[in-house]
């Protein structure tokens, strides 16, 4: 992997000219920021650190407020041809937020007003260094809900959404990130402040969004969006039902999109994932098990719900009935306690490797990709989010390593699964993006993607300071 | 009429005939006069007058992509100008070949290439016509949802390029929401291709940078779109609402309740009228057509006001401010038609939800008829326009859009600032949670061309000025073209930047569809 | 190093810092440093020696306010507090402690108490002498913040003892006046055993300690024991002491409480002692309009800044915290706040000075 670059001592100006904008209190060249702003949650980061070892660390970290500060530290940075690193909570898995030329970590955190809720229009103006779950918090007290909850829920910010394209477990009904977003302000590298206007839709040339959304830190800082809100639903009904084999589930999938039904939530597990995952959120149960979650009126739900449990005992599923549901939901975010004890007891490495297609490609890329990395770890797959047109795909795989092999065999599954995905109709990343990790795979699926996106850079960002490495196979570094 | 000799040398004409073949390229005058205009309505009242231009120097008709790398190339090189063109029915200008050159037709590439019915993705060549495609699809047990007034017209590679959006919308999406992945040719020649899955997260989405370009970046060869099992089964509802303001609350509350009806429009006190509300008057499908607004505005007056029919139309455009006046005539309430598609069970719980809504908001239940009436003459509006610029008068229309807080201002703001100048009436269509876009008919004339001309961009002027005052999007579907290119900037502000950088990096020649929407 | 919280560390190090957002101190900084898996990957790579042991570590273990919310959100149920304060009595050992704790020590040293004034003096002057009982069974410990910020409310205090009949429970002569909990938040284990044993020798006669402020009751009810230190295992906080003998209708109640309150669960009463109900079946006694809670309430109430010897160390860090506290009280119409801790009341104090904020017992006195 990358060498760390030799480190050049804290530049004295650049502190001094930052704390001008800032104040002292937020610049921080302090030695613990500098450790705990050197990764983000990338399970080989993890492993670097089981070690005792960072290997890129930033020079400064600092905590803006406004745009207005955002703006002028940028074009501080950028007359000093310092790398920037926008930061929101660092939940990334894949090495979005690495500091890779060392520079300035911009941690976006301060910024975490709701600055407005139009009640009327249902949009919720808001600053990007939010954590999702402050926002949602704030928008169930006022009777509304944003409908976002990746898995990281109560661990990542609304810039960071908005940077990686995320995706949430109710991404079903409520859609993801980019179906939420009305409008975005950013701040270019030279301090420009740039909107993206309001309106329910537009036909003004390309949807500027979306050059942001996505831009994982490189093309601007988001520091503002406008998102769509929905009233709290008033009814939620919960179903389950277990299937002999996941062909059977996709299927039952499948056709109740095909259907036209909306669940909010639906969670396939193949047989691994059944009795490994949901068995240690204390579910019982073999098969491959499917959880669905409906939100809306209760008249509504009940027909939907009904039709959809219709369809799973049409396609060879049994009725679960409703507590499996209801439980995996009142627990779904434990699961990612399960880290700790493995990383730290076990000496297991431990991932998510979550893949994309369409629902004709679905199961052969299920069936190659499980192929080629059983052989080398245990693997549990479900489906975290089903579209009409086919679903994603998260294998978790964890397998026990030595500290000799243990980034060989992280980079061996990674490339084992990378190589399935490629040859078999599957995306590389359905929802975390690319960050440093998977740029070499992004070449192979999208060969114009990179380059493309380093013109763009070029033009709006000619020295490369926001983000240098990230979205790039070089790592150009400004300074 | 003189018309201006092609600019295209002798051995440009050779080179594109070695990619294309003799069959696919015309320099002929016929064909140059057919490709210098859109349906933008300046163009229209310059047909009227005899006096058209730009022409264009050569029209191509590429079968393949590989033939369309080629041609981009040697455009790049050459620096010749290249509008790609669907099927011309854009009513911004699009295609006008500002400074000449070639004009790339893609209506050769026509193939469904891929009907994915597991998927519920089909893929097919740009150059399909809006309404074979739809009909294959249907043919096939399938729909695409997408139903411009100018289906019949239009081309897939138009509907991504200038992004349009359906009468169904609001059920199955705009065309943004539609597209799955897309093969582009960009400004260099070299090929995108973007990975057709449900979603994905790769950095920026592509798809969506192209959607909308309108030929600037790149030509949108073959693209893959989302479809849906053609619908069982379709419920239709209509209300009539005491104001339009009740009426827009009433929308609201169907869009805010999770609601997904496939048509949703409210007219406003005067198309009302025009439209009419009663499901006695204009029983067959001709008087209804014969009532719509534009097409039939004569017979509108005529039946509010005895004494003004003959010199309708004219009178329509002369004197605007006076035909605004007789819209306190036509006051009857505003009518909001619904209908609803999909599997049975369904739809009717979302029709019964719908009524609900809407009675409690102060909707009086006027039953399927209306709805049923708007469904099989949907297309029918837009034939009305030749009756008009046969009458020397001119028509267009402005869509906008802004969020629910800010819909009733745009729809008085635009009226106050444009009623001197032109007849105009609206509806509300296109609701989406957290706004909808108003579509505004506004008809008028002025005593030669020269003053028809200055008449249609005062209005825009003033019309776009109001938009941004209030704030909202100053294009709903219809795109920018060349007609609204000089308010892109105020539109996007610094954004704009975004744009030139997309353009330098795909088309550093320059050369793709130059001088539109306010690119450098 | 700190071989005994191996396991918090290790966890905290690999978790995917999944509490970070109800930690006070993150939230309000922002910093990723100072929330439970910033502090502990740091601790986790001293032990690895990756990095070295020294001030800047040592300065992030003093940025938790101890309120143990962070808990709460753990599924391994994690504590981190004691690790927080296992780690700052390192540093005082290693002489890394930052300098406020330094002085703070000095000034404690001074009058035996965070205030550095005589509060023995101030509570003799206070109250009459017939309240003071060497040899009482029942002493009531009112704690130095409030000795020294409220005495109002422990005039209060007895005459709700008053109204209530209860006649039996003396002040304690506040001559050792501190728990100890501030030099225990600081880092100094010494300071705060020898202080322990000076206390129990003053408590050596009680059967029961009813204490005004909830730090104080967990201090005296656990920590002393923890260092060895003997006193009566009969501690209560006063909400504890007064729930049942209000309840018996023992109170006699003239006028219901008028305004709108809001009640702040103190951590130290709520997540520390277990004491939930109690002061809101007080509240709701005496109170006419229902009272209101906070989004963030019970065993997940939210941290108003005051502990941990925040406001010491770092007073612009705890007024931010009390201040995001506060939004949801000032919230629409300004309601008082509520609460059974003097540490919370001047926290809150410090943060909005017009605010009104009332200890319980202001408010069933005024109803009295
Ligand atoms: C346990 C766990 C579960 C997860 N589950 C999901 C899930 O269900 N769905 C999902 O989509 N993701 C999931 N993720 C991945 C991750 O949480 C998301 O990618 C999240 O969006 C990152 O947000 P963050 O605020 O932590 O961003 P960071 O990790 O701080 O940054 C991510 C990237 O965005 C950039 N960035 C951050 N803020 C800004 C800004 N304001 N402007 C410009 N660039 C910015 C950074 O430079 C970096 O490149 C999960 C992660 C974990 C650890
Ligand atoms: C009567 C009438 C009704 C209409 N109703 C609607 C409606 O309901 N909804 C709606 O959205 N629009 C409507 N329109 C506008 C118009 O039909 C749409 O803009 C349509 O998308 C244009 O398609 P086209 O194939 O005719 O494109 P053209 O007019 O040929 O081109 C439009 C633009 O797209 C570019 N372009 C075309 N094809 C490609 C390609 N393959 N690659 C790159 N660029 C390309 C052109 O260069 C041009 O800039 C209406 C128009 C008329 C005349
Ligand atoms: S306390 Fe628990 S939840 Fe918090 S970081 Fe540590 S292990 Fe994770
Ligand atoms: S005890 Fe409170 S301040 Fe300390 S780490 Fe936990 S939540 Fe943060």
């Amino acid at each position: 992997m990358d060498q760390p670059k030799p480190k050049k001592p804290t530049n004295v100006e650049l502190l001094n000219r930052l704390r001008d904008v800032l104040g002292g209190r937020r610049v921080s060249r302090a030695l613990g920021d500098r450790l705990n702003y050197s990764h983000d949650l990338w399970p080989r980061s993890l492993l670097e650190i089981r070690r005792g070892e960072a290997p890129y660390r930033p020079d400064l970290i600092i905590w803006p407020e406004t745009t207005e500060e955002v703006s002028r530290v940028l074009k501080v940075c950028n007359e000093m041809r310092t790398p920037v690193v926008p930061f929101g909570a660092g939940s990334g898995m894949c090495g979005g937020v690495l500091p890779v030329c060392g520079g300035v970590v911009l941690d976006t955190k301060r910024m975490n007003h709701i600055e407005r809720i139009s009640e009327e229009s249902q949009v919720a103006v808001c600053q990007t260094g939010i954590l999702g779950i402050h926002l949602e918090q704030e928008l169930n007290r006022r009777g509304y809900t944003m409908g976002h909850f990746p898995g990281s829920f109560g661990i990542s910010t609304l810039g960071g959404y908005l940077a990686t394209r995320s995706a949430g477990q109710a991404a079903t009904m409520y859609g993801k990130i980019e179906d939420m977003v009305l409008s975005l302000q950013a701040v270019l590298a030279d301090g420009t402040v740039i909107h993206t206007r309001t309106a329910p839709r537009r036909a003004t040339g390309p949807d500027f969004n979306h050059v942001l959304l996505g831009s994982e830190g490189v093309l601007a800082v988001i520091t503002r969006a406008h998102m769509r809100l929905h009233a709290l639903p008033a009814a939620r009904e919960f179903r389950s039902a277990v299937f002999p084999k996941l062909d059977n589930g996709l299927e039952a999938l499948r056709l109740m999109l095909r259907f036209g039904l909306r669940p909010t939530i639906v969670r396939l597990s193949d047989p691994a994932d059944t009795s490994v995952t949901m068995k240690a959120l204390g579910l019982s149960a073999q098969g491959c098990l499917l959880v669905m979650v409906f939100d809306g009126r209760s008249a509504q739900i009940e027909l939907e719900s009904a039709k959809a449990l219709e369809i799973c005992l049409a396609n060879g599923g049994r009725d679960r009935g409703e507590e499996p549901a209801r439980h995996w939901y009142n627990h779904r975010f434990a699961e990612h306690f399960r880290q700790s004890p493995l990383l730290a007891e076990q000496k297991m490495v431990l991932d998510t490797i979550e893949l994309a297609a369409t629902w004709t490609n679905v199961k052969p890329l299920y069936d190659a990709v499980h192929k080629a990395l059983g052989r080398q770890a245990t693997v549990l797959a479900h489906v975290p989010h089903a579209y009409p047109e086919g679903c994603a795909l998260a294998f978790t795989v964890l397998c026990k390593v030595t500290t000799e092999d243990e980034f060989k065999r992280y980079d061996r599954l990674w490339q084992t699964a990378m190589d399935a995905a490629l040859k078999n109709g599957g995306v590389i990343s359905h929802a975390h993006g690319i960050g440093r990790q998977k740029v070499r795979w992004l070449a192979k699926q999208l060969p114009l993607a990179l380059p493309l996106l380093q013109g763009l850079k070029r033009r709006l960002d000619p020295n490369n300071i926001l983000n240098p490495g990230k979205l790039s196979v070089e790592v150009e570094c400004p300074c | 009429m003189k018309i201006s000799p092609s600019q295209a040398s002798t051995e440009l004409r050779e080179a594109l005939t070695a990619i294309v073949g003799e069959a696919n390229i015309s320099v002929a005058n016929l064909e140059r006069l057919s490709y210098c205009r859109d349906l933008n309505p300046m163009a229209n009242l310059a047909t009227n007058d005899g006096r058209l231009g730009p022409l264009p120097d050569v029209i191509v008709w590429p079968h393949e992509v590989d033939q369309v790398v080629r041609l981009v190339k040697l455009a790049a090189e050459r620096r010749v100008p290249l509008i790609p063109f669907g099927a011309g029915s854009g009513v911004c200008g699009g295609t006008t070949p500002l400074r000449g050159g070639i004009i790339l037709d893609l209506k050769k590439m026509k193939r469904i290439l891929a009907l994915d019915e597991k998927s519920l993705a089909v893929t097919a060549e740009a150059g399909i016509i809006g309404q074979h495609l739809e009909m294959e699809l249907n043919r096939q047990g399938y729909t695409m949802g997408h139903f411009p007034s100018s289906i019949y017209t239009s081309t897939l590679g138009g509907y991504l390029a200038a992004r349009s959006a359906g009468q169904l919308s609001a059920k199955y999406g705009k065309i943004e929401d539609m597209v799955l992945g897309l093969e582009v040719v960009l400004g260099t020649g070299e090929i995108m291709r973007t990975p057709v899955a449900p979603r994905a997260s790769l950095g920026p989405d592509w798809n969506q940078i192209f959607v909308g370009s309108e030929g600037t970046l790149g030509v949108i060869t073959s693209a893959t779109c989302r479809i849906r099992p053609y619908p069982p089964s379709r419920e239709f509802a209509s209300f009539v609402f005491p104001t339009i303001e009740a009426g827009i609350e009433g929308m609201r509350l169907l869009m805010q309740n999770e609601l997904k009806p496939a048509a949703v429009r409210l007219y406003d006190e005067l198309d009302t009228a025009l439209v009419g509300t009663g499901s006695k008057q204009g029983e067959s499908s001709e008087s209804f057509f014969d009532s719509l607004p534009i097409s039939q505005f004569g017979n509108a007056v005529k039946s509010l006001v005895p004494g003004l029919v003959r010199r309708a139309e004219r009178f329509v455009g002369q004197r605007a401010d006076l035909a605004n006046e007789l819209q306190r005539f036509a006051t009857k309430g505003c009518l909001l038609v619904l209908t609803f598609e999909g599997e049975e069970l369904l739809t009717r719980a979302e029709k019964n939800l719908a009524t609900e809504i809407c009675e409690k908001a102060e909707g009086v239940n006027k039953g399927p008829e209306p709805a049923m009436r708007w469904w099989k003459n949907r297309y029918h509006v837009s034939y009305g326009q030749s009756k008009v610029f046969y009458h020397g008068a001119f028509v267009d229309t402005i869509e906008m859009a802004t969020t629910w807080r800010k819909i009733a201002d745009l729809y008085h703001e635009i009226r106050r600032a444009v009623r001197e100048k032109a007849f105009i009436m609206a509806h509300f269509s296109h609701a989406y949670h957290e706004g909808c876009s108003v579509y505004f008919t506004f008809v008028s004339a002025g005593t030669d061309v020269e003053k028809a001309r200055q008449t249609h961009r005062q209005v825009w002027d003033a019309a776009v000025a109001a938009c941004h005052r209030v704030g909202g999007a100053m294009s709903h579907h219809h795109g920018i073209g060349y007609t609204k290119a000089p308010y892109m900037h105020e539109e996007h502000g610094q954004a704009m930047r975004i744009f030139e950088a997309l353009k330098q990096e795909m088309d550093p020649a320059g050369i793709l569809n130059p001088g539109k929407m306010g690119l450098s | 190093m700190l071989k005994k919280f191996h396991r918090e560390i290790e966890y905290c190090t690999y978790c995917p810092k999944l509490c970070r957002f109800s930690c006070p101190v993150g939230n309000a900084t922002g910093n990723e440093t100072y929330t439970p898996w910033g502090r502990q990957s740091l601790l986790h790579l001293v032990g690895e020696g990756a990095i070295p042991w020294g001030r800047e570590v040592a300065a992030s273990v003093y940025r938790c306010t101890t309120c143990m919310l962070c808990r709460e959100y753990c599924d391994h149920e994690l504590e981190i507090p004691p690790v927080m304060l296992a780690a700052r009595a390192k540093a005082v050992k290693d002489k890394m402690q930052p300098q406020e704790a330094v002085e703070f020590k000095g000034f404690f040293a001074e009058q035996h108490n965070p205030m550095g004034d005589d509060l023995s003096a101030r509570l003799h002057s206070l109250l009459p002498k017939s309240l003071f009982n060497p040899d009482a069974q029942v002493v009531y410990f009112p704690g130095c913040v409030m000795i020294y910020n409220y005495p109002q409310t422990i005039k209060n205090t007895f005459r709700l003892f008053e109204a209530l009949d209860v006649n039996y429970v003396a002040c304690y002569d506040a001559d050792v006046p501190c728990c100890g909990v501030p030099l225990h938040d600081h880092g100094y284990e010494d300071e705060f055993k020898a202080n322990a044993e000076k206390l129990s020798q003053k408590l050596a006669k009680a059967k029961a300690v009813v204490c005004g402020c909830p730090s104080c009751a967990w201090a005296l009810k656990t920590m002393l024991p923890g260092v060895g230190v003997k006193i009566t295992d009969r501690i209560y906080h006063l909400t504890e002491f007064l729930a049942p003998l209000v309840a018996e209708g023992k109170l006699p109640i003239r006028r219901p409480y008028p305004k709108r309150l809001i009640y702040h669960d103190p951590c130290y009463l709520g997540r520390y002692l277990g004491v939930y109900d109690q002061p809101r079946n007080l509240l709701n006694e005496v109170c006419r309009e229902p009272l209101v809670e906070f989004s963030w309430n019970r065993n997940k109430s939210y941290c108003c800044g005051g502990g941990g010897g925040i406001p010491v160390s770092n007073p612009v860090l705890a007024r931010e915290i009390a201040a995001q506290r506060l939004t949801e009280a000032n919230e629409g119409e300004k309601k008082s706040v509520v609460t059974a801790c003097p540490s919370c009341m001047r926290a809150f104090q410090k943060a909005d000075e017009s605010l009104e904020v009332l200890d319980i017992v202001d408010v069933l006195v005024r109803c009295i």
